[in-house]
């Protein structure tokens, strides 16, 4: 292959899971890199057994390697020993398929997913041998451009990055390629590119605005000049159909997060739940078609030899023909032995049908996300679920032959008291109740219902974003009662990391200042922050102290409405009047319908001139 | 219909566990739709019984698995589909019909052969071999997760080769013991003829080349 390739197998025999450094899974693309001028690297911020299964990047990878004029190659975080093993040797973060320097790459393209993946990202420029910084980089580096779910408050990282795509990438991808592509020398003309970036619409050139601050407290982030727009517009892709299904997705030899196949079923969801990021970010519905499903899911299981293939989407339940789907699915999944699953189920409207479908051939775990205990509460973060569709719900799942459950639900929402906090363990004593009551008795030993709680983070973009997280003390308070109250047969409860959650609020509501500290983090070793044996909460906190910030009073602070935000610079499409009406309507207990049965004014579709594509309506 | 298969695990796929070759195993009889028979029950798989495990780095010319078929189909056919579906790496070199009531391949493995290159001292070598052949006392220790467990040397090496070549260059060929009951690993012999006998041996590569069963108080390969 290249110089790399004999010191890097060298050291597979040293690390553990050597498997992840392995290339030519199933359905990789190998371009052969002589042949194509131009190379991005697209990475994913963790271990290869979280990135792997990540559907946005899979789709970039094969939307890039179907171009003439590009390669497209994978890379991800090593594991600890093996960057060790790296370092040891002096050696250079390596991608996947051809064991190639990323340095030797155009565009290295990173995925933001999740606020606690923010510290892999110094780190893993680091690993590069490139300067962390934007500012520090010139044109013999490549671009580092960044994009995905995190990237709608990218400033904690802006600095990291030259540019960053705001919203759906399939379209923008290609413009900036093309943008690229007509910069015959990259050599002296990288500012010039960096501000014909600007010309694309969703494309965010952090270094082209200058924050401002007062008294520590952000105030205002302005373009460096006219030239510069004022905001910058997510994009969304109109037609969903015209980007056809990922249905080749890649094998990996190591074991994953989700060893399956994911099929794209719909993107967007309507339902309008107050806390929820995905939900505003992802707006419109648009769902595909039956057929379209249909033929990618019999090709994902051909390609691959999964025997199971998700239906991926945010709600899946709520794809209007599902249960049609589901029962067209079966014809040819159950003689192959193939399960169909979905990710999680709508509470409300589980009907016996929909249950049997789902695992007719094994039934693993049914997940539903109630959220929060009281109706009051799921009022107030209008998730609209009633203790009666719960109970209907568990006890349809039980008596179809479901032995295993997992609910979701979230500590430190606002308006919360103790009566929530009792009611989630009374709302899974009752589940319990249920379970037993509808499974047949032999079953009864086999029965388990994992609770698994996270803790509310004020995300960006949604109506709950001024609103602070709960204080750590108050947390692991709530954490304490809950184990008291969850101790019965049957139940398992499992807890969110208290202090990651904080981090993770704290990083969500971050701004420019943050990036430089969390280099400073990553030269001192932190990283994986997800991962709560490799987080240091002591570490960060001191850190972050010795640069000026109080990491708790950002995740808890309750922010006035009046005051900007480090991110309103970015425009979801989502009107910050109505943002601040459902907040309003949250604290009075008050409901906002579904967005696609009445439209409830949040402006996006109007002002990006889009739609709801719906395949049926009832 | 039970067919035992005779696979390859070289190049960088001999970095994979065995879990990981069973599944690459398990997605490929899929891939290739070849009609496998399935257990009974709550959680029905596909009728694989996979050879002894063999460890993450070994090269291996000679793995075993039998699948059972719920249709009978050419033995042809069936290496044709997987080999045309197979991650290049592990490659399928032959295959057999076995009789319904053949025992597996594990039950029937007692040893494994591997060959040895390297470099060192082929007498001590040589005479390291000849003395523990069948005696204890030679001990090594094998790291399992948290616990240590002592390997006797001695005791699980069956039969063995050394052929000189030139500039302190040889050729080992080792028999060991393989089965669920115990097995040595081929590194584990090459420390204790370190340890024990100074042998000086670096190794360039192993590579296990036979699985074998007890035929008439002689070691034979199973496929």
């Amino acid at each position: 292959m290249n110089e790399l390739s004999e010191q890097i197998e060298a050291m597979l025999d040293k690390v553990s899971k050597p498997s992840r450094y392995i290339d030519s899974e199933i359905n990789a693309v190998h371009k052969k890199w002589n042949e194509f001028p131009r190379r991005v690297a697209l990475v994913y911020p963790d271990i290869y057994d979280v990135g792997l299964p990540n559907l946005g990047l899979q789709i970039l990878y094969r939307l890039i390697n179907d171009r003439s004029d590009w390669l497209a190659e994978r890379a991800y975080l090593p594991w600890p020993d093996m960057i060790s093993a790296l370092q040891e040797h002096s050696l250079p973060l390596f991608s996947l398929e051809s064991w190639r320097p990323l340095e030797q790459f155009d565009v290295i393209g990173i995925s933001l997913q999740h606020e606690l993946t923010f510290s892999n990202i110094p780190t893993l420029l680091q690993l590069a041998h490139l300067p962390v910084l934007s500012r520090e980089r010139n044109s013999t580096h490549p671009i580092i451009l960044g994009g995905g779910p995190s990237a709608y408050n990218p400033e904690p990282v802006a600095d990291f990055f030259d540019a960053l795509i705001i919203g759906e990438a399939e379209e923008a991808i290609s413009e900036f390629l093309d943008a690229l592509s007509g910069f015959p020398v990259l050599n002296g003309h990288r500012d010039e590119l960096l501000r014909r970036l600007t010309e694309i619409p969703g494309i965010y050139v952090p270094g082209l605005y200058t924050p401002k601050y007062d008294n520590g407290i952000f105030v205002d982030l302005a373009p460096v000049d006219d030239g510069i727009p004022d905001k910058v517009t997510r994009r969304v892709v109109a037609d969903l159909e015209a980007w056809p299904i990922l249905d080749e997705p890649i094998v990996p030899y190591a074991d994953v997060v989700h060893d399956r196949s994911s099929i794209e079923i719909m993107r967007g969801c309507s339902r309008g739940c107050r806390f929820c990021q995905a939900g505003i970010i992802y707006r419109p519905v648009r769902e595909r078609k039956v057929e379209a499903i249909i033929q990618a899911v019999a090709k994902s299981i051909g390609a691959t030899g999964h025997d199971e293939v998700s239906l991926a989407s945010l709600s899946s339940a709520d794809y209007s023909e599902i249960e049609m789907l589901l029962e067209t699915l079966a014809k040819t999944a159950d003689p192959q032995r193939v399960t169909i699953s979905l990710p999680s189920l709508r509470v409300d409207t589980l009907s016996v049908d929909l249950a049997k479908r789902i695992g007719a051939v094994r039934k693993s775990g049914l997940t539903m996300a109630p959220e929060a205990g009281t109706q009051r509460l799921r009022d107030t973060i209008n998730k609209c679920v009633t203790d009666e569709d719960i109970e209907s719900a568990v006890a349809k799942a039980f008596s179809s032959g479901w032995q295993k459950i997992k609910l979701y639900f979230m500590i430190g929402l606002p308006t919360e008291t103790e009566e929530d906090i009792l009611g989630i363990a009374k709302t899974v004593r009752r589940i319990r109740h249920t379970a037993l009551d509808h499974a047949p008795k032999a079953k009864h030993a086999r029965i388990s219902i994992t609770v698994s709680v996270s803790s509310f983070v004020p995300k960006a973009h949604t109506p709950f974003q001024w609103h602070g997280s709960n204080d750590l003390s108050t947390l692991l308070t709530k954490q304490d009662i809950l184990r008291q109250e969850l101790r019965m047969s049957h139940v398992r409860f499992k807890w969110h990391d208290a202090e990651q959650s904080i981090f993770e609020a704290a990083l969500a509501r971050g701004d420019r200042r943050f990036a430089k500290i969390l280099a400073v983090g990553a030269s001192e070793g932190l990283m994986l922050d997800a991962w709560s044996d490799m987080f240091v909460w002591q570490r960060w906190q001191q850190i972050f102290t010795d640069n000026g910030i109080d990491l708790e009073q950002c995740a808890c602070e309750e922010i006035p409405t009046s005051r900007r935000l480090p991110w309103e610079h970015i425009d979801s499409g989502i009107s910050r009047e109505w943002l601040i009406e459902e907040s309003k309507k949250a604290s009075q207990g008050q409901v906002t319908a579904d967005c696609r049965e009445i439209c409830t004014g949040c402006g996006l579709c109007p002002g990006l001139g889009v739609d709801h594509v719906i395949r049926v309506r009832t | 219909m039970k067919v035992r298969l005779k696979y390859s695990k070289t190049g960088l796929l001999r970095f994979l566990s065995h879990l990981e070759v069973m599944r690459v195993l398990e997605r490929a009889i899929r891939r290739a739709e070849l009609p496998m028979a399935y257990s009974q029950g709550f959680n029905p798989r596909p009728r694989i019984v996979y050879g002894t495990a063999s460890s993450v780095g070994l090269a291996s010319e000679t793995e075993l698995v039998d699948l059972v078929l719920a249709e009978d189909i050419p033995i042809l056919e069936v290496t044709k589909r997987l080999n045309a579906v197979l991650p290049s790496g592990i490659d399928l070199k032959s295959a057999i019909l076995l009789p319904d009531r053949a025992k597996p391949a594990m039950a029937i493995t007692q040893a494994s052969e591997y060959r040895i290159t390297g470099q060192g001292d082929a007498v001590k070598v040589m005479n390291g071999l000849e003395t523990m052949v069948g005696k204890t006392g030679f001990i090594v220790a094998r790291q399992k997760e948290t616990r240590t467990k002592n390997i006797e040397v001695g005791s699980m090496l069956i039969e063995f080769f050394v052929k000189e070549m030139e500039c302190g260059r040889m050729e080992l060929i080792l028999r060991l013991k393989d089965s669920p009951a115990g097995n040595l690993r081929p590194a584990e012999v090459l420390k204790a003829l370190n340890a024990y006998f100074d042998a000086g041996l670096e190794v360039d590569e192993i590579i296990k080349t036979k699985v074998l069963t007890s035929t008439n108080g002689t070691m034979t390969p199973i496929l």
